[in-house]
């Protein structure tokens, strides 16, 4: 008998078909995913902390060690090029320590029996740079910028 | 299982991983496949290949145009083809939603309380029941017999299935016109010839020429066997200009469907080749399995249709139908056609003789 049916690929098409990643289903309603719950929620504040890392206590951090170097070496090109390279260089570590942490945390969700198909590090990286810009502007405009110059001295 | 292990199994599975996977489960489906032998099918009476593309894409061709609008009810196109096919006028064909529709209409429009509906028996199961929808009584002959042994003064309708279903006993021309001539006054003869494709004993139009001479003769044939349209439910009935009445009060009141129409005139129009060869074929295969049936402890009566109605002595033809099952074979028990040690085995191509044989072989050796 010939086949009509459209679909029927006689087995050509094996590939994988387009849709959401496969993964193994954990058993549900255990006590440990309970415990997986908790253990998620941390892994996500770590990347929120190591986010936030990133836009300020980083930068800072790499500030002053530049500028220490600039200090014993007397060259300020010294401690310019200590702190970009430094700042890249904890960025890139930053990053993958967080992506690491991202992944972990998808698995972690899964065995605790949430449908997770993808990570989170893009999301969180994204709101901490919004939230980051908010608080730089309201920083740099109303409590160190313009304003105090503009408003009356003594 | 370590901390980290528990929680990898989570992970996605890879695209490599899970190709390989669904390569292994196909393999296996199809050794499974391989395995199995499929049932063979042989109980139906319609083409089991399925229709030409060009006949298909006609129908779709309408479906996407103007179905919002009524179709053509008078048929003019279809009944244009039928005409030159058939060299009569275009106003002896009536064009209906399937043969038996055709000829239930006739039975409700000639047919009056108290009448009879004379058929041969075993015949088409619809006869009969045709007959009691419109009120009447069905009279059935013994097909061996003469149908005029059953003619009264109620004979109101003769039903004639030519080749006979589930028989495939064929009633040559020259014998349907002494049966129409014995008719009384006021009854008419109905042939349904939806098999008249298959039988090699004279020429297709035989019988319905005689149309012509006989004005209470209505043939009914249908585009669901030879044609392999069933799924459109078309068919037609061809009589004489007298007839007139008749044949507009069996037509359907609005008519057929565009999308059936465009088939059906799309298939007169390229059909000829391809009937013919579907013709030969079963024909051949027809010969060819009534040959190693002689060969069997069956008895096949000669068959001018796309069927075998077979018996075999001291067996139930439900026992036979089911000793057949076993073998992957489906034939159609004989009870519900109307004989009970009978089976209806449709002639297909050479494997389906080959194993419908084979499976008669072992069925007959249990």
């Amino acid at each position: 008998m010939a086949r009509s049916d459209p679909t029927e690929s006689g087995g050509l098409f094996t590939g994988r078909p387009a849709g959401p990643p496969r993964y193994r289903r954990p058993a549900t309603g255990t006590a440990r995913q309970r415990g997986d719950k908790v253990l998620a929620a941390f892994i996500l504040l770590l990347e929120v902390v190591l986010c936030l890392s990133l836009l300020g206590p980083q930068p800072l951090g790499w500030l002053w060690v530049g500028s220490q170097v600039q200090y014993q070496t007397g060259a300020v090109t010294a401690g310019i090029s200590v702190i970009m390279i430094g700042c890249l260089a904890s960025l890139m570590f930053t990053m993958v320590v967080a992506k690491r942490l991202d992944h972990w945390w998808k698995l972690v969700r899964r065995a605790a029996g949430y449908q997770q198909e993808r990570g989170a590090i893009e999301l969180i990286f994204a709101a901490c740079v919004g939230v980051t810009l908010i608080v730089f502007t309201f920083w740099f405009l109303i409590i160190q910028g313009p304003g105090p110059s503009l408003a009356p001295t003594n | 299982m370590g901390l980290l292990d528990y929680y990898r199994q989570f992970a996605d599975v890879d695209r490599e991983e899970d190709n390989r996977i669904r390569r292994e489960r196909r393999h296996r489906e199809r050794a499974l496949e391989l395995e199995r032998v499929p049932d063979l099918d042989l109980s139906g009476t319609e083409w089991p290949e399925f229709p030409n593309s060009e006949v298909v894409n006609a129908s779709i061709y309408t479906a996407r145009g103007r179905v919002n609008g009524y179709p053509d009810r008078h048929a003019e196109d279809v009944r244009g083809a039928l005409a030159r096919l058939h060299d009569v006028d275009p106003e002896r064909i009536v064009v209906g939603n399937g043969a038996a529709e055709l000829l239930q209409a006739a039975a409700m429009a000639l047919l009056e309380p108290g009448d009879e509906l004379l058929t041969p028996w075993p015949s088409y199961p619809l006869y009969p029941l045709m007959a009691s929808r419109a009120g009447g009584r069905p009279v059935a002959v013994d097909w061996h017999e003469r149908l005029e042994s059953g003619i009264s003064p109620n004979t109101r309708l003769a039903v004639l299935c030519n080749p006979n279903d589930p028989t495939g006993h064929y009633t040559p021309a020259e014998r349907v016109a002494e049966l129409a001539a014995a008719l009384p006054e006021r009854a008419h003869l109905m042939v349904d010839e939806a098999l008249v494709h298959f039988q090699d004993a004279e020429e297709v139009d035989a019988v319905l020429r005689l149309t012509d001479a006989f004005p209470r003769l209505l043939v009914v044939r249908t585009f669901s066997k030879i044609y392999g349209l069933s799924g459109l439910r078309t068919g037609y009935a061809v009589g004489s200009t007298a007839s007139a009445k008749v044949l507009d009060s069996i037509s359907p009141v609005l008519g057929v469907n565009a999308l059936s129409q465009s088939a059906v005139a799309q298939a007169l129009k390229i059909g000829s080749a391809e009937i013919a060869r579907r013709r030969d074929a079963v024909i051949r295969e027809r010969h060819r399995l009534m040959d190693g049936l002689a060969e069997l402890p069956v008895t096949a009566d000669p068959s001018q249709a796309n069927f075998v109605w077979l018996s075999v002595p001291g067996m139930t033809g439900l026992a036979l139908a089911n000793a057949l099952r076993k073998e992957n074979v489906v034939v159609a028990p004989g009870g519900p056609l109307g004989a009970d040690d009978h089976v209806r085995a449709t002639v297909r191509d050479d494997a389906a003789t080959d194993r419908l044989l084979a499976a008669l072989r072992v069925a007959l050796a249990d």
